[in-house]
């Protein structure tokens, strides 16, 4: 039976309301053409000069990197989100201080380890509780690998958080975010040196541990 | 057990990855950030930041410059001889400039110390380019645009000093 949908339409009462679709503030300036052609320092200097929608562009260039750092160091969604808001704001408010020597990335990342080193010398890292895991799909290829998978993988996590905060910071910017020496030693304040010294001394923390 | 090796360890770690966020939650996050810098004041650069360090070299020249000159202006002030009282200072400045005492050596002196390791700092071409630094002839200038009874008044302070230099 055909239905003429038509007739079904002029028959319907006119709504008297209207459907808007709102984009958010953060998302509409990130995506303003002006601003999405400037470099960081440009962005910046936008920042200061009072335009903070430059800085939800800085945030939607920075938050995967600063998300994933926050996580490495706490073990668990919610926490890193937090920290990964505080980290940001903590650039909002010291944006007068960056002077450009080095990359923007770097100095958040020196903010993000200096936030995430507080925090968790101030309380264990949670990591992730077991309900929150990916609940194990039992007709997946192996659940008995997958089972394995997620201990080891909570094994690494465990080991790291044991490590000392240099160390900790080192291996994480190193292994997870591919850094080099230079890069490390800059955003910890520490020589190529140290740093190298920091991550053999990781390396050897970590075979223990994880042996 | 074998130990394991760099790289298997590397591999280990590698291995151990975060999970991935719902998409939403990107959008989630800019939002959070987005509010919670707008309650915060705009950030803006201090005063002092603008200043190069050609300008603060300058100014700390200038400062040390003025400090040095009013030290050593305040150390060999002219005692005044007509006084009955300063009769005596005079004395005593003489005994104690006999005694090799008479003024302690500019190496000992902490305030010099410091002043002087501030101006070893200082690269005073900048400084000179900066304007912060007498320019050849400028005191010949100075000099020949002073009325007669000025430079008369130089002539006498000058060789007020000179007296004072010997005696020491």
């Amino acid at each position: 039976m055909a239905i003429n949908f038509s007739r079904v339409l002029s028959n319907t009462v006119r709504p008297d309301w209207t459907l808007k679709v709102v984009q958010p503030k953060a998302e509409a300036a990130a995506s303003d053409p002006a601003l999405a052609e400037l470099d960081e320092g440009q962005l910046v200097a936008a920042c200061l000069a009072g335009r903070r929608e430059a800085f939800d562009l800085i945030v939607e260039r920075h938050r995967r990197s600063v998300y994933l750092l926050c996580y490495r160091f706490v073990g668990n969604h919610e926490d890193a989100s937090d920290l990964s808001q505080d980290v940001f704001v903590r650039a909002y408010k010291g944006l007068q201080r960056f002077r450009g020597q080095s990359s923007l990335g770097t100095w958040i990342y020196r903010i993000g380890v200096n936030v995430c080193l507080n925090r968790v010398s101030a309380k264990r890292p949670a990591t992730e509780p077991i309900d929150a895991r990916p609940h194990l799909d039992q007709h997946a290829v192996d659940p008995a690998a997958e089972l394995l998978k997620g201990e080891r993988a909570s094994q690494v996590r465990e080991a790291i958080s044991q490590l000392p905060r240099k160390q900790r910071a080192t291996v994480i910017l190193r292994v997870y975010h591919e850094l080099s020496h230079e890069e490390i030693a800059g955003i910890l304040g520490s020589s190529v040196g140290a740093v190298k010294a920091n991550f053999f001394h990781a390396l050897a923390n970590l075979k223990r541990l994880l042996k | 057990m074998k130990p394991l090796s760099d790289e298997d360890l590397i591999a280990r770690l590698h291995a151990e990855e975060v999970p991935e966020p719902s998409p939403l939650f990107w959008e989630h996050l800019s939002q959070r950030v987005h509010d919670a810098v707008a309650a915060e004041p705009i950030p803006s650069r201090r005063w002092f930041t603008g200043l190069n360090a050609v300008w603060a070299g300058g100014a700390v020249a200038a400062i040390a410059v003025v400090l040095i000159g009013v030290s050593l202006s305040v150390r060999r002030q002219p005692v005044d001889t007509g006084s009955a009282g300063s009769a005596a200072m005079t004395q005593t400045v003489a005994t104690d400039a006999g005694a090799g005492v008479s003024l302690p050596a500019l190496d000992d002196d902490v305030s010099f110390a410091v002043m002087e390791e501030l101006a070893s700092e200082i690269d005073f071409e900048e400084a000179g380019a900066a304007g912060l630094m007498v320019s050849p002839g400028a005191a010949e200038d100075a000099v020949t645009g002073m009325s007669g009874e000025d430079q008369r008044a130089l002539v006498e302070l000058l060789q007020q000093e000179i007296k004072n230099s010997k005696s020491l």
